[in-house]
């Protein structure tokens, strides 16, 4: 019993697999250079509503390298990881992919190739792209990634909404966090279904709680502790559930399965907290100009913090034509390839040279106000705690189901749930 | 007389209830397949789609190619079925009629396997594939399953009810190993195949992770993949999703009205699904 001994060929299986293995020399993949010098390389993503727009950088690339071919695959989030951990863990793998805050594991486990020998060989500079984005990927001293793009909170509303309703009372640039909700409010009197809300804002503890700590002034986490358990840490998460309490938000137990975005498109709420990386559904949505607006995070304290993370393009160490994955990687990053990528749909490049970024408000034009929106933003924001702190990662799914959730449904008072939240916090840091 | 048909009466409302609980999702999928977007969003949700169209549908041949896919799956299917039944029958017969030695540690073990998620041998299984040099074919999409632990335990337990007498009467008359399977046990043992066959088609029709683990391409892929592609993250077209749903499940069902006897059989026989 003990003896872990399959009973139906495994053994054989693993036994046989050793032999091919020794064989074959290994695996033989599709991907790689043959001698005539062309070269296929794969490339893979988890973002639906971004994969038109990666598909048009890639084109670019491929009219620039005609000799390298590229296979673009969009894997499901939910699966992207586990395909990643299979398929890097048996050497194999895409030649180029995504990689967001969980990079720092892969380069643990020396699945990363470091970029900085082919920044150097092609003198490529390091100063298109924010500071704090591209030290995300420098890690014990070695640059792993070239940063793709940045999240940029705003909120937008439909215009359309508040016409058909006859609210008259809008989000302004200057608004603060009591505006938002007496003007959710409103929108609540002038719906009809006492099922329907007037407005969404995110409640996960990482990226909605998290954004109000920092806007009152307080920390997430301070010298290697979980810091909620503060003045400011409670406020945060009794200003969310106040949301909820006045029926401005949809209560968390539906709040799962709700999307901001979608909602806002089909007219059914009037306002939303919305994360770059799905305002090309709005930008790109077949609905009459001036029916999505921006506007900044309300401000609370007198601040707009709000958090932000950026992904990045890495290199497979098992490439099997390490090259060619590198002239990918800088294309997609560079200013032609972000521009590309910006006009086809994406989040906010992190190339910031005028040029992509001209492109990237030119390609998102249908959504009034967002660049002002945006210069406002982009000050203010600061690193989310899962960014920051890689560790407090694998604890976040834990915070939503053990804490946030009991306390939205009112089974924790907010203290409580602030000092749960440290202790959890705390125990993945010291891990 | 009276008496007999109130009992009937009362076994009708409880199998239309039963029956009605069962179906509603299924209704909900079909009706929302026929809505238009804006339609599915919809607070309080409408039932019934006003008015019906099929742009869900052909949302679903734009967007995925599902012929592709559902070809795949049936091949997939077909090729587990087989290596299943091939696989597990030798290692039932091994265990129930020749009773190999330590014959009682594996079925432990095999027990014990049962209990174990099959997710978390995604990671091993694909170790062996790629070392086959067999990631991103369609051989990879069965190959590890039809090493099933279940299907043995299932097939142990039909083949342990065989009489001995008829093993021993063929081994004296000097039949292989190999003949008594092939004439005597498989053919008492038929219907337990039968429901392992279905049973391992119904699980490879559903099977999600292990396709987009191990296999890259879209032309290389099955249904359930397939549809989870059509689930975005921020937006879903509820209604091209759950055409999708309607599509995938359509040939199961044909399937099942075809051989619906032999379903209803099979799992009475082993008292699972």
């Amino acid at each position: 019993m003990r003896r872990f001994k399959s009973p139906c060929g495994l053994l054989v299986l693993a036994a046989v697999t050793a032999t091919a293995a020794a064989l074959a020399g290994c695996s033989s993949d599709s991907t790689g250079s043959s001698g005539d010098g062309s070269a296929t390389v794969s490339l893979m993503i988890w973002d639906p509503a971004q994969k038109a727009g990666v598909q048009k950088a890639v084109d670019g690339f491929q009219a620039a390298n005609p000799a390298i071919k590229v296979s673009l695959e969009q894997v499901p989030e939910d699966q992207y990881y586990t395909k990643l951990d299979a398929s890097l863990g048996a050497g194999q793998g895409p030649d180029v992919m995504w990689q967001s805050s969980r990079a720092p594991v892969y380069v643990e486990g020396g699945a990363l190739e470091p970029l900085d020998q082919y920044i150097e060989k092609d003198k490529v500079s390091m100063d298109a792209y924010p500071d704090k984005l591209v030290n995300l990927y420098k890690l014990d001293g070695k640059q792993y990634g070239i940063p793709k793009d940045q999240d940029v909170w705003s909120v937008v509303y439909n215009a359309a909404v508040f016409k058909k309703l006859g609210v008259t009372d809008v989000p302004t640039t200057g608004w603060t966090w009591e505006d938002m909700v007496r003007i959710a409010g409103e929108v609540k009197a002038k719906q009809t279904s006492s099922a329907d809300v007037p407005m969404y804002y995110n409640y996960d503890f990482n990226r909605g709680v998290g954004s109000l700590i920092h806007a009152l002034g307080g920390t997430v986490v301070k010298d290697g502790r979980g810091t909620v358990s503060s003045p400011q840490g409670v406020k945060a998460f009794e200003m969310i559930k106040d949301l909820q309490d006045k029926l401005l938000i949809p209560p968390v137990k539906d709040s799962a399965d709700f999307k901001g975005t979608q909602s806002l498109l089909s007219g059914s709420i009037a306002m939303a907290k919305v994360p770059s990386w799905e305002l090309s559904l709005l930008a790109q949505a077949n609905v009459p100009s001036g029916t999505f607006h921006m506007v900044p995070q309300p401000s609370v304290n007198g601040s707009r913090a709000t958090d932000t993370n950026g992904l990045s393009y890495v290199m497979n160490a098992n490439s099997k034509d390490k090259d060619a994955a590198w002239k990918l990687i800088k294309y997609l990053t560079s200013d032609a390839g972000a521009k590309l990528h910006a006009e086809g749909g994406a989040s906010m490049p992190a190339n910031v040279s005028a040029d992509v970024k001209a492109a990237y408000y030119k390609a998102n034009s249908k959504i009034d106000g967002m660049q002002a929106s945006f210069d406002v933003t982009l000050k203010d924001n600061y690193l989310r705690t899962t960014t920051e702190f890689p560790k407090t990662r694998s604890v976040m799914p834990e915070i939503e189901s053990t804490v946030a959730g009991p306390y939205y449904a009112g089974t924790l008072s907010a203290s409580e749930a602030a000092g749960k939240v440290d202790a959890i916090l705390t125990r993945s840091l010291k891990q | 007389m009276l008496h007999q048909y109130r009992v009937r009466g009362w076994t009708y409302a409880v199998v239309a209830v039963v029956g009605l609980l069962v179906l509603v999702p299924f209704a909900w999928m079909v009706a929302t397949a026929l809505m238009s977007p804006g339609q599915t969003l919809l607070v309080p949700p409408k039932v019934i789609p006003d008015p019906a169209t099929l742009d869900g549908a052909r949302g679903v041949f734009n967007r995925i190619p599902y012929l592709t896919l559902l070809g795949n799956t049936v091949v997939a299917s077909i090729g587990r079925v087989i290596g299943t039944l091939v696989i597990c029958t030798l290692a039932a017969y091994a265990l129930a009629v020749i009773k190999v030695p330590g014959a009682r540690v594996i079925l432990v073990t095999v027990l014990a396997l049962i209990m174990v998620p099959g997710d978390i041998f995604v990671v091993p299984n694909f170790a062996i594939i790629s070392a086959f040099g067999l990631t991103d074919t369609l051989v990879a999409l069965f190959l590890p399953s039809i090493f099933d632990v279940f299907g043995v335990f299932l097939l142990y337990q039909f083949f342990r009810g065989i009489p001995r007498e008829l093993v021993e009467a063929a081994r004296m008359d000097g039949a292989s190993h190999l003949r008594i399977m092939t004439t005597i046990v498989v053919p008492i043992a038929r219907g337990g195949l039968i429901t392992l066959a279905i049973l391992t088609v119904l699980a490879e029709w559903k099977e999600l992770l292990w396709p987009i683990v191990v296999n890259r391409s879209i032309d290389k892929l099955t249904l359930g993949p397939g549809i989870a592609l059509l689930r975005g993250s921020y937006t879903t077209d509820y209604n091209v999703l759950m055409s999708a749903g309607v599509l995938a499940a359509l040939p199961m069902i044909l399937i099942f009205l075809v051989l619906q006897k032999r379903f209803i059989a099979s799992v009475a026989r082993s008292g699972l699904k």
